[in-house]
């Protein structure tokens, strides 16, 4: 079963990167291997924060108890979709 | 009601019937007026970046009247991090409008009414508070737009509000009745007052018991009957009359200002939240500018856009690589940086008021306006010197789109060969518009007097920071013992 992650941004204030376009290359790269859940945080297992800078200020509180896998660079991006992907 | 989109938002406008004069004229269609339209749209962004999940995270708060989820915007500051993530709002529609975007005021004035009311009721035995929370309730669920208005005429300024010659050079009760008051007066400099569903009028200065008239604050539709807004007008606003895409800077967004006439307007009591507590109105001032000297916070945005657009001329110019230019955009971001600075410190260093209501700290936001005061001024002049002359001496867009002088405009004003003259003219624009057309007032004068004149921080400072301490650091280093 594909595992279904919902993206949570922070608000982007001053962000380092394009981070829609960041996501938008995950979307890419994990097309088939996960599903993307919607704003229904009951419905997923794993949250991505997408943070614009190390601050890493999203404000995570309504996803207590999911699991949540932090981005605050462009860097982060490829081992996290290489663990997904071995995952998978 | 949820909270608004951009498109309702400016359905909700045609429906006003606001009284606008502007060139000696009555504007019939306020919203699609190409003077005004662009302040419209900056407003819009407010709303259209709530419902971005980029975005939302700045954007939304939890009402603590309702639970629900609402435009931070209408939003009553619940912790240290409300106040933080204004902040980093103001920047990122800043950044996204390279204007004044006209929202803060609206609320900076329900979070300092949130607080004074509760303060004159303990003091008085009013009800103001539960009346504004009611009526905050209604501005939350229908995600209004308020125009906080503060800032009176105020006629000859050595002279207090009851010794004026004309008693209307501030906004005053003319008369109490059992259903509510009249007002009458003025309110100068009303930022997007005509892009405003309310207005939430408050006193300007501290009153005296001689003053008590004038301590009044209250709110009303923005179409309520004898207001009357006249449009104040901006440098080379008429750009916006010419069509064409250039010449006017930035092409999508602007600010504007009004003056707001009261002429006898009723105010039901359910709308009035100071009459004649003339004790409170010093502390409704100094709370309202506290938060708006936070609310500056948008300057560093603009910056963000002034420094982009002066790194790109300098690219367009073929002179980023220079070691001159180098350091002046080093030292934009240097000024632009210590902004942020202020208004992410004034909102950490915040605390929890009686009516639970949480506030900046008032030293840190009044250093932080004070430097506002300053530093887009340097910020403008680098920009201007990167730019280079020709940002004020390029023809026009219709020069360059003339087939007689757009082939010589092309030829002599190319600079890059990988760059089309066209771009360097908007960029140069662009950096006109910030610093001396029409965005120039939002950037530099707003940034001088907005929230209030330098001077004004300058006492509060002085009023702020404790001496006493320091001088007893001071001497106990030293070996001075008193």
């Amino acid at each position: 079963m594909k595992p279904r992650i919902r993206i949570k941004y922070c608000g982007g204030c001053n962000p380092k990167y394009d981070r829609v376009a960041l996501v938008e290359e995950m979307k890419v790269r994990l097309s088939g291997t996960v599903e993307w859940a919607s704003s229904d945080i009951a419905s997923c297992d794993l949250v991505v924060a997408v943070h614009g800078c190390e601050t890493a200020c999203a404000d995570l509180t309504a996803f207590d108890g999911y699991e949540i896998h932090p981005i605050t660079c462009p860097e982060d991006l490829a081992p996290f979709v290489e663990r997904l992907c071995l995952k998978g | 009601m949820a909270m608004m989109t951009a498109e309702a938002y400016e359905e909700s406008l045609r429906k006003l019937n606001l009284q606008v004069y502007m060139f000696g004229e009555k504007i019939e269609n306020v919203v699609d007026n190409p003077i005004i339209r662009p302040s419209m749209n900056a407003v819009a962004k407010t709303y259209e970046l709530a419902h971005s999940p980029e975005h939302e995270d700045l954007m939304t708060a939890t009402s603590h009247i309702t639970g629900k989820k609402i435009n931070r915007f209408t939003h009553i500051h619940q912790n240290v991090s409300d106040l933080v993530k204004k902040s980093k709002m103001g920047r990122l529609l800043g950044r996204e409008t390279g204007c004044c975007f006209q929202r803060c005021v609206g609320m900076d004035t329900l979070n300092a009414i949130s607080i004074v009311t509760y303060n004159i009721d303990g003091k008085h035995g009013t009800t103001y508070y539960p009346r504004f929370l009611k009526y905050l309730e209604y501005i939350q669920e229908n995600d209004l737009m308020v125009d906080g208005a503060m800032t009176d005429p105020k006629g000859h300024r050595g002279l207090s509000p009851h010794q004026q010659p004309d008693p209307d050079a501030f906004l005053r009760v003319v008369e109490e009745r059992e259903d509510g008051i009249v007002v009458r007066g003025a309110k100068a400099h009303q930022t997007g007052a005509v892009n405003s569903h309310e207005i939430v009028a408050m006193p300007t200065l501290s009153m005296s018991k001689e003053d008590a008239d004038y301590a009044v604050s209250f709110a009303l539709p923005s179409d309520a009957e004898g207001i009357t807004y006249i449009m104040g007008r901006q440098s080379c606003d008429t750009r916006k009359l010419e069509g064409g895409s250039m010449d006017q800077g930035n092409i999508l967004f602007g600010g504007h200002e009004a003056l707001v006439v009261f002429d006898d307007v009723f105010v039901p009591w359910e709308r009035v939240f100071m009459c004649r507590e003339y004790d409170f109105a010093g502390q409704l001032v100094e709370t309202f500018a506290a938060y708006h000297r936070q609310s500056y916070a948008c300057k560093v945005g603009v910056g963000d856009v002034l420094i982009g657009a002066a790194q790109t001329a300098a690219e367009y110019n073929g002179a980023d690589k220079a070691s001159h230019i180098r350091d002046k955009i080093v030292e934009m971001n240097h000024l632009n940086e210590t902004l942020y600075c202020g208004c992410i410190a004034c909102a950490s260093e915040g605390h929890k008021e009686p009516s639970g209501t949480y506030c900046v700290n008032i030293l840190l936001a009044n250093v932080h306006k004070h430097n506002v005061t300053r530093f887009p001024f340097e910020l403008s002049r680098l920009a201007q010197d990167i730019a280079g002359g020709l940002m004020v001496t390029l023809p026009s867009e219709k020069d360059l789109h003339a087939p007689e002088t757009g082939k010589w405009i092309r030829k002599y004003f190319q600079a890059n060969p990988d760059v089309p003259t066209e771009n360097r003219m908007r960029i140069l624009r662009l950096i006109e518009n910030l610093t001396l057309g029409t965005a120039a007032v939002g950037y530099l004068t707003e940034s001088m007097h907005g929230a209030g004149s330098p001077q004004a921080q300058r006492i509060m400072i002085s009023r702020r920071v404790n001496l006493a301490e320091k001088q007893k650091a001071a001497k106990k280093l030293c070996g001075i013992a008193e």
